[in-house]
């Protein structure tokens, strides 16, 4: 039953304000952004714990076999914990926002899997949690893909 | 003797300290997130958050600390140490509950049994300046922990805001050194009358009514209670509770090397965490969030308690403002102490 005219659907990934404010930065803008940001992280992984889409049995901070990072404060080590969050949301993230509420030190970075996102609409258009059959592109493949993006 | 010291001389006094010490005080990283750091100009200082989110320990404890760093030349090794604390310190604007909870981590790393050379150098070069809590928040029950939004205990200075001006109390001996400061001037009876309004208007706003007598003995007769895996359910197993905790200490130490050299790092650690009790073999003593959660409640009001006669818990509240699940400590508390007496094993 439909009550009432149907509204018009709003194109979800394209109208994230933010990213589109962001990509008008310098390089440097941008990468003095990501810094403030990742430099008050205390590593409570927060983020993590409270992503619906964060469930590797082993995060790879975690991983002692190989290690992959040191488990202090230092400024690689923080930027290389969210750049590698962002990169495993790629095509994922839900835009749910449980990360950037969970985290108590006010971090804001979900602008990096919007961007993310993005690029995966516009390379495989497919857009996270709009089709529960459709497999994300990053975890299947077909013997016909093109192989243009890998560069 | 009361002091007085007027806000306009305020940063003329920061400058006066930091010509002799290291300035700690709450800085803001970005809209009501606040740290404890080393200031290196009286602009930075910042007192517009209640309380910061990392406490005070931080000074003392940092969160990643190096304890010396090796280097392998030829044939040479060089081991550098990093214990020393070169200048005196002062934390500035440390709040009462954060101020006890130090006082309580003290008997963990300078109490009977070890000395933690690491903390005591700094603790022992630091002089602390607190500041009482004129606006203590809705989730403040220090009251309740043998504290109070106006405990001078542990503080060497004691500041209260007048408006226009600190009421400033010279506490112990580190604490009457700063008599010679010019910038402090005898208090009026005026002001010591108005620090008294500000500290009666304060006071009742913290929740002092907490049922905490007794819960180390009830807790004896709760290990193995059902009440845990109700506790444990909404808890996603992050580490915020104890990382922003002013009396959690646990840490992990870790070696950073690469080919020739390192160094050795010791790093907060949390109970909450599954690595934290994980062993080598693969076998982990406490396997879910049930033993986790049941942990930290257990060494806050029961092996601390026993360890060294005090609650490990000050009601600062930071644990249930920054829990993403709204955990409240409070509510748990209250629960333990409700629940039905079973009969000790």
């Amino acid at each position: 039953v439909l009550v009432g005219d149907p509204v018009e659907e709003s194109p979800l990934i394209e109208t994230h304000p933010e990213v589109k404010e962001f990509e008008k930065k310098s390089s440097e803008e941008r990468w003095r952004f990501f810094e403030k940001e990742s430099s008050r992280c205390i590593r409570c992984y927060a983020c993590r714990e409270a992503c619906p889409m964060c469930y590797c049995a082993e995060c790879f901070v975690d991983s002692s076999n190989p290690k992959w990072m040191e488990k202090g404060l230092s400024p690689q080590d923080l930027e290389f914990y969210h750049i590698v969050r962002a990169y495993h949301q790629t095509g994922r993230c839900s835009g749910c926002g449980a990360c950037e509420r969970a985290c108590p030190m006010e971090i804001r970075l979900t602008y990096l899997t919007q961007r993310l996102n993005r690029d995966v609409k516009e390379l495989f258009d497919f857009e996270t949690g709009i089709d529960a059959e459709a497999p994300p592109p990053l975890s299947t493949y077909e013997i016909e893909d093109k192989q243009e993006f890998i560069k | 003797m009361k002091w007085k010291l007027d806000k306009k001389d305020f940063k003329p006094f920061l400058q006066s300290l930091m010509v002799e010490y290291d300035l700690f005080a709450p800085v803001q990283l970005a809209e009501g997130v606040a740290v404890f750091k080393k200031i290196d100009r009286p602009d930075e200082v910042d007192f517009s958050s209640s309380n910061t989110q990392k406490p005070a320990k931080e000074v003392f404890f940092p969160q990643s600390e190096t304890m010396f760093r090796y280097e392998k030349t030829g044939k040479q090794h060089q081991v550098t140490s990093t214990e020393e604390v070169e200048r005196k310190r002062v934390i500035l604007g440390a709040r009462p509950c954060d101020i006890q909870a130090v006082s309580l981590i003290d008997q963990v790393f300078s109490g009977k049994e070890y000395t933690d050379v690491y903390y005591v150098n700094k603790r022992k070069a630091t002089t602390i300046i607190g500041m009482a809590c004129d606006h203590p928040l809705s989730t403040c029950f220090c009251s309740s922990m043998k504290g109070g939004p106006f405990h001078r205990e542990g503080s060497d200075l004691f500041l209260i805001d007048l408006g226009e001006a600190y009421l400033v109390e010279l506490l112990t001996e580190k604490g009457k050194t700063f008599q010679k400061n010019k910038f402090l001037k005898e208090a009026l009876a005026k002001d010591i009358n108005s620090a008294k309004e500000v500290e009666e208007k304060a006071t009742p706003k913290t929740d002092g009514s907490l049922p905490v007598a007794g819960i180390e003995k009830r807790l004896d007769q709760m290990l193995e209670s059902p009440f845990w895996e109700r506790v444990q359910e909404k808890c996603i197993g992050c580490r915020i509770c104890t990382y922003l905790c002013p009396t959690c200490h646990c840490f992990d130490i870790v070696d950073e090397a690469l080919t020739n050299k390192g160094q050795r790092v010791r790093n907060w650690d949390s109970c909450l965490s599954s690595l934290y009790s994980q062993e080598t073999s693969g076998h982990n003593p406490r396997p879910t969030n049930r033993e986790r959660t049941r942990q930290r409640i257990m060494h806050k009001f029961n092996y601390f308690p026993k360890n060294f006669d005090q609650i490990a818990c000050v009601g600062c509240g930071r644990c249930i403002i920054y829990c993403p699940v709204n955990f409240d400590i409070r509510q748990t508390i209250k629960e333990i102490q409700n629940s039905p007496v079973q009969n000790a094993k």
